[in-house]
């Protein structure tokens, strides 16, 4: 059983106006427990539509998105429980915050379920330090803390409600390499030790190479491939014709292959991208 | 919801009332704006309604547009009609309960008032959905210059308003994406008492407010680093020309203005 499913999805922004971007045609797609998925694609080709569909914050104009096996448009109540078993940060987190303190801030999703203050106390605590944040921080203004500590308890806000599924709208967007790293492996270890699904948008293929199990690739509003990193990524070609990049090291054997050489084209990570090379190497057959 | 109001909306164009100088414009509709409220009778108020249903056909603009956006404000148009119903007493009474009574002079006060408003709200769209906030804030500035003379400061105040202008839009997507944030969190903005719904609008407001300051931050920084001082001094990129366009709609916003008086006394009047 998947945890989360979306069938035939369909939808339009602004219909009949010339604002049409973003839209679903008809996208299907299952989520399985404990996978990470990254999902890629180009400006406007869906991805946040999609992800806004996956916790109920739209409605879609046809097709049916299941959680847990359940239709959650069937009632409000469906809806209110997918709220919060499919926890949606959104892209720059950080503009959310609004309480005078953090743990405040943190405790706002487990308020709204209507937990008990030993609960809410007990989760903020336990999500804080997933962040990789001290206790130290409950007590400060949100607003007096640096860029990437602000989205650090921006995400803990979400990782609060405890969501089976995590969400995660360009996470990385606008963090230095140093913040962007330690905060994949914040999500990585999450997805670890709660074996909650982790789905997240991103620009940037490296990123996805590094953490994600499994990846779709959206183009004008249908998923165009999905499956694991290594069959996607060995599509090079034609993820850069969609317009998409590639991780620097699979466009580098790209070219050795368009110049002639008879190299590998799945190469996704340095690591395995020395390997090959040295193999390459040690065959011997280069021309001059 | 919140996108659905349109009205100060600027939707480009290259019809005839796009082209028109901004200030014939809003003289125009001016001038109109304050002719609805001199129609007398329905001859006066229909001529009026047809005029500017007209010139909304030449701007080339959607019907649907228009209707869309008045749909927000139909309560209000109906509210102000009811009441009239139950103010006016002229003419026969057509129904009576206890001391509430309609009478048909009634009736055709609660239609001409909504009608009055339409209109009103219809020129006011012209203006907006033709002109880009630009070119309205250039022409309330020239218009408003003479006040110069009294040491108003014009350029400042017309600064203040494109940049208020500008940033409606953008105010309203990042209303949408708060929103839409805490309610991923669980928040609940259509349930519970009237305290509980202004409390729940904590988690939107404080944001916004915070972000707007940021950004009004940036946008000074931004105008101080490419130098700017303020009005004193400023030359103007583009020029605003009266051309024959706007001498014929002058004339023929003048022409209406005086067959309304027209009418006023032709027939008998409502007011």
């Amino acid at each position: 059983m998947s945890v989360l499913s979306v069938k035939n999805l369909k939808y339009e922004y602004s219909k009949g106006t010339p604002f049409q971007i973003g839209a679903l045609k008809g996208v299907s797609v299952d989520f399985e427990y404990g996978e990470i998925v990254g999902v890629i694609g180009h400006t406007g080709s869906g991805k946040s539509t999609l992800l806004q569909h996956l916790n109920g914050l739209l409605k879609p104009e046809s097709g049916e998105v299941l959680f847990e096996n359940e239709n959650i448009w069937v009632s409000k109540e469906n809806v209110r429980k997918c709220r919060f078993g499919v926890g949606l940060c959104f892209q720059y987190p950080e503009h959310q915050l609004f309480e005078s303190t953090v743990y405040e801030d943190i405790a706002f999703g487990p308020k709204n379920m209507g937990l008990s203050e030993n609960e809410i106390k007990e989760r903020v605590l336990e999500s804080i330090k997933f962040v990789g944040l001290t206790e130290e921080y409950l007590e400060k203004s949100p607003f007096d803390l640096s860029g990437g500590e602000k989205r650090r308890v921006a995400i803990a806000g979400v990782i609060s409600m405890k969501p089976k599924v995590l969400v995660l709208d360009e996470p990385t967007a606008g963090l230095d390499p140093v913040g962007k790293n330690d905060l994949l492996d914040l999500i990585k270890h999450y997805n670890k030790t709660t074996g909650s699904t982790v789905i997240f948008v991103s620009h940037n293929m490296d990123d996805v190479a590094l953490i994600a199990d499994r990846v779709l690739v959206l183009s004008e509003g249908n998923i165009v491939m999905n499956g694991t990193v290594e069959e996607v990524y060995s599509n090079g070609n034609e993820l850069l014709k969609l317009g998409l990049d590639v991780p620097e090291i699979t466009r580098v054997f790209l070219k050795l292959s368009e110049e002639g050489y008879d190299v590998p084209t799945d190469v996704y990570t340095v690591k395995d991208g020395k390997e090959r090379l040295v193999e390459f190497l040690k065959r011997g057959n280069i021309n001059g | 919801m919140v996108k659905d109001i349109t009205i100060g909306q600027f939707f480009p164009g290259n019809s005839f009332i796009h082209k028109l100088d901004a200030r014939a414009k809003i003289l125009t509709c001016f001038a109109l704006i304050i002719f609805i409220f001199i129609c007398k009778n329905f001859v006066s108020m229909g001529l009026m309604l047809l005029f500017v249903a007209l010139v909304y056909a030449l701007t080339r603009l959607s019907p649907k547009l228009m209707i869309k956006s008045l749909k927000p404000l139909l309560p209000i148009i109906l509210l102000t009609s009811v009441l009239q119903l139950y103010y006016n007493n002229n003419g026969d009474v057509l129904w009576s309960y206890k001391k509430l009574s309609i009478t048909d002079g009634g009736i055709y006060m609660a239609i001409f008032i909504a009608v009055r408003i339409i209109t009103l709200l219809v020129i006011s769209s012209l203006l907006t959905y033709t002109t880009s906030p630009t070119d309205l804030t250039d022409a309330i500035e020239r218009l408003l210059s003479p006040l110069k003379v009294f040491k108003v400061d014009i350029h400042t105040f017309a600064m203040m308003m494109t940049i208020a202008l500008r940033f409606i839009p953008t105010l309203i997507d990042e209303i949408d994406r708060i929103m839409s944030a805490q309610k991923a969190r669980g928040a609940d903005f259509e349930s519970g008492n009237l305290l509980k719904r202004i409390k729940a609008l904590f988690p939107i407001f404080i944001p916004l407010i915070i972000s707007s300051f940021k950004r009004a931050f940036e946008l000074a920084d931004a105008m101080s680093c490419r130098c700017y001082v303020g009005g004193k001094g400023r030359t103007r990129m583009r020029k605003m020309e009266f051309t024959y366009r706007d001498a014929v709609a002058s004339v023929i916003t003048v022409i209406i203005c005086g067959a309304i008086i027209f009418m006023n006394f032709q027939f008998e009047a409502l007011i």
